[in-house]
């Protein structure tokens, strides 16, 4: 074999490894990316010790963010696409959960100013993750939508994988049941970080592990 | 490419060229691209590590965060995609396959890009700028691997993750396709871009090729102009440089002898005219001429030939050339005449002890093919210190010393002197009187009688030649024969006294016709015997003196014969044809060869007067004259005995026998008339009686 034959065949073996190793690479990501975190059993009535004011002629949006979660800058990003295709019919609430440890201003992040800029949310601090316990909220993105009634219609999350953008099936349920009424699926995965640490969620009212193997 | 290889050219070469050009310059377009991504990707590396660090640096848990994994894919896995097309586009720029690896890469990290974005619309911008990027390469098989990867990507999220890639609104399995489709889309835009880059590169490349090989058309025509000019002035040069030889050669010549290699005459008269105006500057400085003359190259050249008499004349040259000082000069003259000019001498000693040496050395023998030939040479020393002017007074005066050195004797060198230069102006103007002293009728004859011993009859007369100069009384032959011969007025001068002795001898002949007819003897030079037509003058004078040619007899000497024997053989036979007897001269002075005397037509000898005078005496010079006289006798020849003077000799003479005497003692030279009177027998026999010498030597001062 020639020196040329070998060192086309080590290229070509070379190249096999590398794309192979991107290829890993890149399932490995991809998995992480669609992986979702604990959803919420949250209250089929909205709940009565919550400080939240439920508006009684429309629905109510709740969602727990993190504050420094980079995955839910994606759900921020499509609740404001959210907001604008429901035309008002919404009142949505964004709890900022603030760990108990931590000093003021720690929740102030671009998420947080990102979230109050669009219009009819309303942004809330969540010290200690009390609102989040009341809704079972565990997950950083994990949505909620009650009814002009009080009635759980919606939970999940808004985007399709972990802090990716875009049309999901969240968005669109929640869009569908504000506009229409109805809609196919009442709950989603949700993708983002946890809210509390591993301890805490494991003690949470409603909280559960199961995953959405959507 | 394609109107390379169907139109453009049959040129094979060319076509070849061409694609050569394009290949050697694509190439060089991918090298450079290769590099350039090299750098971009390696930027676009730390870029994704950068944005990864900004827009997902951690992942919380509640309180507790830890770095995200986009973070670490950023880094390693983006690390994974950059490095390995960067390590090639190092190591192996310009390679289709590092372009291709590139172009996966590009499209990998646009893929894992989007993902860390979060899959914004924005970062898909990434995807199309890698294929613009691509299309830097100006190949449009680049495109394909990027375009694969993509679709493949989009393919296989579709089909498995449908919703995590286009959203669940429009969520369909070959949705990818219509991903596919932009970027083929923008594909046909980049392919279009890179096939008319490709056609310029192509047209370039053509040009190029055009162009290079009208420039090696241009380049072989300016070689061979080049070449062509190159012969042309190397022909030139040749010429130059045979030219300059020719005109130093000529230079050369002009003052050179061609055939010794020595200072000619103007080149000598040159350095002579220098070393005179030295001497003017100078009163101490002294210089001397010697002009040397060979004794005996006549007989050499006549006798070997001019091509040995030529080579003698080189070996002359050299050896004169050793013999003087680097600073003196030595010319050759002409024939064999020689000058040195001695320079910054101390003395007239120093010339002499020169020509000494120079004697000495051309006295000794020359190689001439194979037998030694001998000479000697003359020289004249002419000093600066006689204040000359002229450079040819001072060689005109070495000349005359030169000659006087050869009136010595030869083989000797005299130093110039006034008196010989008096001598040289005499002898000027007696050369000068003798051009028209026969016009003036200055020549005349006397006649010496020759006598039959025993009978003491007269036999006939020998024409002796005399002039009577105006200024300088009557001058014998010796005063102004050899003048004669050296200026060739001796043709003219023999040609009267042939005419002149056969007139009279003729004269005498008519007036005695009773008596026993004489005979008149001519002397002929060696000039006269020599002219082509002498035959036809003797016929000539005989023809208008009405001389029979039997009563004429021509003396000639034996060098005259022995110099030139083929001419003289011939000219002696028709002389006896034509009737005319022969007289050997001066004989046993000279040559004296026995084999010429049975050779040649001769009918005379005549003893020198040299052995009459000693006859007397008794050192064997009376047998000598005994054995001439049989020696002639036997050979039917008269035997004439020259210069008698006393009665001693004439008995000698007739007691050996001898035929015929001449000399004083039977009579002086008498003028025309006194012999013409004893012609006539009006003299008695008393006359040749010795008592009768002086009456009879009354007769000549008459």
């Amino acid at each position: 074999m020639t020196n040329f034959k070998k060192n086309r065949l080590l290229l070509f073996a070379t190249g096999v490894l590398w794309l192979s190793v991107i290829g890993a690479g890149m399932w490995f990501l991809k998995i992480y990316e669609i992986n979702p975190g604990v959803a919420a059993a949250a209250p089929e009535r909205w709940p009565a010790e919550t400080r939240l004011k439920r508006v009684e002629d429309r629905a109510t949006l709740v969602m727990l963010a993190h504050p420094h979660c980079p995955c839910t800058r994606a759900s921020i990003g499509e609740l404001a696409r959210l907001m604008t295709q429901a035309r008002g019919r919404i009142t949505a609430y964004v709890l900022f959960v603030k760990p108990p440890n931590f000093s003021d201003g720690w929740e102030q992040t671009d998420l947080l100013t990102s979230a109050a800029a669009i219009p009819g949310v309303h942004v809330v601090r969540d010290d200690g993750g009390v609102e989040a316990n009341r809704f079972h909220a565990a997950t950083s993105g994990q949505t909620m939508l009650y009814g002009a009634q009080g009635g759980l219609m919606f939970r999940g999350g808004i985007t399709s994988a972990r802090g990716h953008s875009g049309d999901n099936a969240g968005r669109a349920a929640i869009v569908s049941l504000v506009t229409n009424g109805e809609t196919g699926r009442r709950d989603t995965p949700v993708f983002g970080c946890p809210l509390f640490a591993q301890t805490e969620c494991t003690t949470g009212e409603g909280v559960g592990h199961e995953k959405d193997n959507h | 490419m394609k109107r390379i290889t169907t139109n453009w050219y049959a040129d094979e070469s060319l076509q070849r060229r061409v694609k050569s050009l394009f290949s050697q310059h694509q190439q060089s377009i991918c090298k450079r691209t290769d590099r350039m991504f090299a750098v971009l990707m390696a930027i676009q590396w730390v870029a994704a590590v950068a944005a990864a660090l900004w827009l997902s640096p951690k992942t919380w848990a509640g309180p507790d965060s830890q770095t995200h994994i986009h973070v670490w894919a950023a880094l390693f896995l983006g690390g994974v995609v950059s490095l390995f097309p960067i390590a090639l586009a190092l190591t192996r720029p310009g390679e289709a396959s590092t372009r291709y690896i590139i172009a996966v890469g590009q499209a990998l990290m646009s893929s894992l890009l989007i993902h860390f974005t979060g899959g914004r619309i924005e970062t898909h911008f990434h995807v199309f700028g890698s294929l613009a990027f691509l299309s830097f390469y100006r190949d449009w098989r680049v495109l394909v691997p990027a375009t694969v990867v993509v679709a493949a990507d989009h393919f296989l999220r579709g089909m498995f993750w449908p919703e995590s890639v286009y959203g669940v609104l429009t969520v369909s399995n070959w949705r990818w396709l219509e991903h596919a489709g932009w970027v083929l889309f923008e594909d046909t835009f980049l392919l279009i871009a890179i096939k008319r880059s490709m056609s310029e590169m192509c047209d370039i490349a053509e040009r190029t090729a055009e162009s290079e090989r009208l420039n090696e058309g241009l380049e072989h025509r300016v070689s061979e102009r080049t070449e062509q000019l190159a012969a042309t002035n190397r022909k030139l040069e040749n010429e130059v440089a045979e030219r300059r030889q020719v005109e130093e050669q000529l230079l050369h010549n002009a003052f050179h002898d061609g055939l010794t290699g020595l200072a000619n005459r103007a080149l000598f008269m040159d350095h002579l005219k220098l070393a005179l105006g030295r001497a003017e500057r100078n009163e101490s400085y002294q210089f001397a001429v010697l002009f040397l003359d060979l004794d005996r190259f006549k007989v050499i050249n006549d006798s070997l030939g001019h091509t040995a008499g030529d080579q003698l004349l080189i070996e002359i040259a050299r050896r004169l050339e050793a013999t003087i000082r680097p600073g003196d000069t030595v010319s050759r003259l002409g024939g064999d005449e020689f000058s040195v000019l001695l320079d910054d001498l101390g003395g007239v000693d120093e010339a002499e002890r020169v020509a000494e040496r120079l004697q000495v050395e051309l006295a000794l023998p020359f190689n001439m093919g194979g037998h030694e030939e001998f000479t000697t040479v003359s020289i004249g020393i002419a000093m600066s210190t006689t204040g000359y002017q002229l450079p040819d007074d001072i060689l005109r005066d070495a000349d005359t010393a030169m000659y006087r050195a050869k009136q010595l004797g030869k083989a000797r060198h005299a130093v110039f002197n006034q008196a010989m230069h008096a001598r040289a102006m005499d002898r000027l103007e007696l050369e000068r009187d003798l051009r028209r002293a026969v016009e003036r009728g200055e020549i005349f004859l006397q006649y010496q009688s020759i006598v039959s011993l025993g009978a003491g009859s007269l036999r006939g007369f020998e024409a002796l030649v005399r002039w009577r100069h105006p200024q300088r009384g009557i001058l014998p032959p010796i005063d102004f024969i050899p003048i004669a011969e050296e200026t060739g007025i001796i043709i003219q001068l023999g040609k009267w006294v042939l005419e002149e002795a056969c007139r009279q001898m003729s004269r005498w002949q008519k007036l005695s016709p009773q008596n026993k007819p004489l005979q008149i003897s001519v002397n002929l030079s060696c000039k006269q015997f020599l002219q082509p037509d002498l035959l036809e003058q003797i016929q000539g004078v005989l023809r208008e003196t009405g001389l029979d040619a039997r009563s004429l007899k021509l003396e000639i000497t034996e060098s005259v014969v022995m110099e030139n024997i083929e001419t003289a053989t011939r000219t002696l036979e028709r002389l006896q044809a034509l009737g005319v007897e022969l007289s050997i001269d001066d004989f046993g002075t000279g040559y004296s060869s026995l084999s010429y005397l049975q050779r040649f037509p001769v009918n005379t000898l005549k003893i020198d007067r040299s052995f009459i005078s000693r006859i007397t005496e008794s050192d064997g010079t009376a047998e000598i004259v005994r054995t001439i006289m049989q020696l002639g006798q036997n050979l039917g020849m008269d035997v004439i005995a020259e210069g008698v003077e006393t009665e001693q000799q004439n008995e000698q003479l007739k007691a050996l026998g001898c035929e015929f005497g001449q000399g004083y003692y039977f009579s002086l030279p008498l003028d025309r008339d006194a012999a013409e009177a004893l012609s006539l027998g009006r003299l008695s026999k008393t006359a040749f009686q010795p008592d009768a010498l002086h009456s009879t030597a009354s007769l000549v001062g008459a």
